[in-house]
């Protein structure tokens, strides 16, 4: 087998707060390929922004990976100093598309002005290579190739996300992280954005780590993904299998509360409740409060990562992973015999 | 609009502003209560001495000729005569300008770099113990008032250390102040750096807190922009993000500090005076006293000349470092 590209290992990070720590991600694991692209869902604040961080070294001040591990190809960063990463992995290996590309660009610098001190940082190109090759992801990512030498206020906020994106590719790095990159974008910018990351990867040599709430982005971009509620991943899988066969209570229900196209009438299902603020260690399900299927058991133990109907490639972390879906979908079509009678 | 037809535009709005307080300091003087020829009266001179003087400087004419001859005049370069020495106006501030701007112009600058060095460090380094009480000494050295910290430096530099003297810019014993060497041969001994050191010190402690406060509050404000930590996971080096920092920070020190400068051309009236400094600010003081107008007409205008193009120097230089406010493609 060859080694993931990266790797997380049973992660908990936490974050001090006033109240005591805060856990922001518990036991977490998955891994991405070599030019795999790899989607992570889940909703506001279960911590999807924060192991990207981890994995750029970027933590907040009071937050700390409390226990487990993160491979880059193979090795273990999660010890690094701020200066082995800055040397070894950032903009080099691992790039970052943020959250907030808006203002995200110096606005006292050029952009090329920011692109040349980016690679005099990391490699030996000089001025004009570096600012040659951002002219060329200038024009990947469909944007004029002479406005390079703009100031970032001279962009729109559009123009100003896909400059983000051509600077995080300029270096040609092997792990793309990209943090709700269209979030701020109307659906034909977004459109427009993942086609250039799809053209990107036709060429292979970078994987992709993306970040989002917004799942269907995840079943058209990605080849595998994982699913994220309150800190805990519940299940990953190629996103067909979790397309098709979601078997993690958090997951039949989030799919639930996307509308299909091809049931432009399907009502639509809410997941009730809040997601919990995890104080210190988490011995349980972070879901139980708000899942339907839930049994005692789900309070005492933090169930863990296992494969489902025996599939290696499809681990899910629910006592009851096996009887889930079988109950839904008897569920289910019970109500629609009598939703049709009415 | 083109950077030329800006400054173009700017300069005309600049000379019309300038001609306006001209005009308005001209009048305004004369609203004032009293004249040089009253104070004159009051100090026993005779009448018909006190009307003679009157018609000779043509203080007898309506106003509005007084007003035209004045403007036509300084437009030559005369800016009129002291009413109190007899001696033209110029000929009269030049020094004591001089010695204001080597005094307050160096200090103040001194307090701005010791202010923004401070300020910047205390705030790269918030949440420690240095960022929170770093401070505290600046603030009680800048919110005392100049004349306190004159005289407590005073008592402890010249009076019990006797390193200094306590006031005047040269001793009697200076060698050169005499009409045989250049004027600028005095300020160039130990003499003068002596008298220099203890009012340059007053006006470093009190200009330094608040560039250090803004610069403090830029810093951390900075720290926290997402562009910030954009830089910090592009990998750039702990060096080069503290430059970036600073470049960002600075701005808003950058525009107060000639607004703190044009103290330099008026004088700081009080550290002036404890430290019996011959300057512009003290001269001005004694000129208003005497209904001195011609000299008190052309300090002011001369002070608000300096505002005036200073601001406008601010704005273009703004063009410069900070590109979102240029006047270009916009």
């Amino acid at each position: 087998m060859t080694t993931p590209l990266l790797e997380a290992e049973n992660l908990t990070v936490q974050y001090e707060t006033a109240n005591g720590m805060l856990t922001a991600v518990s036991d977490a694991s998955f891994t991405i390929n070599t030019s795999e692209y790899f989607g992570l869902v889940g909703e506001s604040g279960c911590g999807k922004s924060t192991i990207t961080k981890a994995a750029l070294g970027g933590l907040d001040d009071n937050g700390r990976i409390t226990a487990g591990k993160i491979r880059y190809k193979g090795e273990e960063i999660q010890d690094y100093t701020e200066k082995e990463f800055n040397e070894k992995l950032r903009w080099k290996e691992i790039s970052w598309i943020p959250q907030g590309s808006m203002n995200s660009l110096d606005p006292l610098q050029r952009i090329s002005e920011q692109a040349a001190m980016i690679a005099r940082v990391h490699t030996d190109l000089s001025k004009d290579e570096a600012v040659e090759r951002l002219r060329e992801m200038f024009d990947i990512v469909g944007l004029p190739k002479e406005r390079v030498t703009d100031y970032p206020h001279q962009f729109s906020g559009g123009m100003q996300q896909r400059a983000v994106i051509a600077l995080a590719l300029f270096l040609r790095p092997s792990l793309l992280i990209a943090d709700e990159p269209t979030t701020a974008l109307d659906v034909i910018m977004q459109d427009q954005v993942f086609k250039y990351l799809n053209e990107i990867k036709q060429d292979g040599e970078i994987g992709m780590l993306l970040i989002t709430h917004d799942i269907s982005l995840v079943f058209e971009s990605c080849d595998r993904m994982s699913v994220m509620h309150a800190g805990q991943i519940s299940e990953t899988g190629t996103v067909e299998t979790i397309y098709e066969e979601p078997h993690h209570p958090y997951t039949i229900l989030l799919k639930e509360a996307f509308p299909d196209l091809r049931y432009p009438d399907r009502e639509l299902g809410i997941i009730e409740g809040n997601p919990p603020q995890n104080m210190g260690e988490v011995d349980y399900c972070t879901f139980v409060d708000r899942c339907p299927w839930a049994v005692p058991e789900c309070q005492e133990q933090a169930p863990s990562l296992e494969p489902v109907g025996g599939d290696e490639d499809h681990p899910v972390s629910c006592f009851r992973r096996e009887e889930v879906l079988e109950e839904y979908r008897a569920e289910n079509e019970t109500v629609a015999q009598t939703g049709g009678d009415q | 609009m083109s950077r030329v037809r800006y400054v173009a535009f700017r300069s005309v709005q600049t000379v019309v502003l300038l001609f306006l307080i001209l005009t308005f300091l001209f009048f305004f003087f004369r609203m004032l209560p009293g004249s040089y020829a009253d104070l004159m009266a009051f100090q026993g001179a005779n009448e018909a001495t006190v009307e003679a003087m009157q018609e000779k400087w043509g203080l007898n004419d309506p106003l509005y000729v007084q007003y035209f001859r004045y403007v036509t005049n300084l437009l030559t370069g005369d800016a009129g005569s002291s009413l109190q020495f007899r001696i033209p106006v110029w000929d009269f501030v030049k020094m004591k300008i001089f010695n204001s701007l080597l005094l307050v112009g160096p200090a103040i600058t001194v307090g701005y770099i010791f202010g923004t060095l401070i300020g910047g460090f205390l705030g790269n380094r918030r949440g420690s113990k240095e960022e929170k009480y770093g401070l505290i000494p600046l603030i009680l050295t800048g919110s005392f008032p100049s004349f306190v910290t004159a005289i407590m430096f005073i008592i402890v530099f010249a009076g019990w250390l006797n390193l200094v003297p306590t006031s005047g810019m040269f001793g009697f014993s200076n060698p050169y102040n005499s009409s045989e060497f250049a004027w600028w041969r005095p300020y160039l001994t130990k003499d003068f750096a002596i008298h220099y050191a203890l009012p340059f010190l007053t006006i470093v402690a009190r200009y330094t807190y608040l560039p250090a406060l803004v610069m403090r509050t830029n810093v951390v404000e900075v720290l926290g922009q997402d562009f910030f930590y954009y830089h910090r996971m592009t990998g750039l080096p702990g060096e080069q993000q503290l430059k970036r920092l600073m470049n960002h920070a600075i701005l808003p020190v950058v525009t107060l500090y000639p607004i703190s400068m044009t103290r330099a051309i008026g004088g700081l009236v009080v550290i002036e005076m404890v430290f019996n400094w011959p300057g512009i600010g003290y001269a001005l003081v004694q000129a208003v006293f005497a209904r001195d107008f011609p000299v008190v007409q052309f300090v002011f205008f001369l002070v608000a000349t300096f505002v005036v193009v200073g601001n406008f120097a601010v704005d273009i230089l703004y063009g410069y470092i900070d590109p979102r406010v240029s006047v270009d493609n916009n």
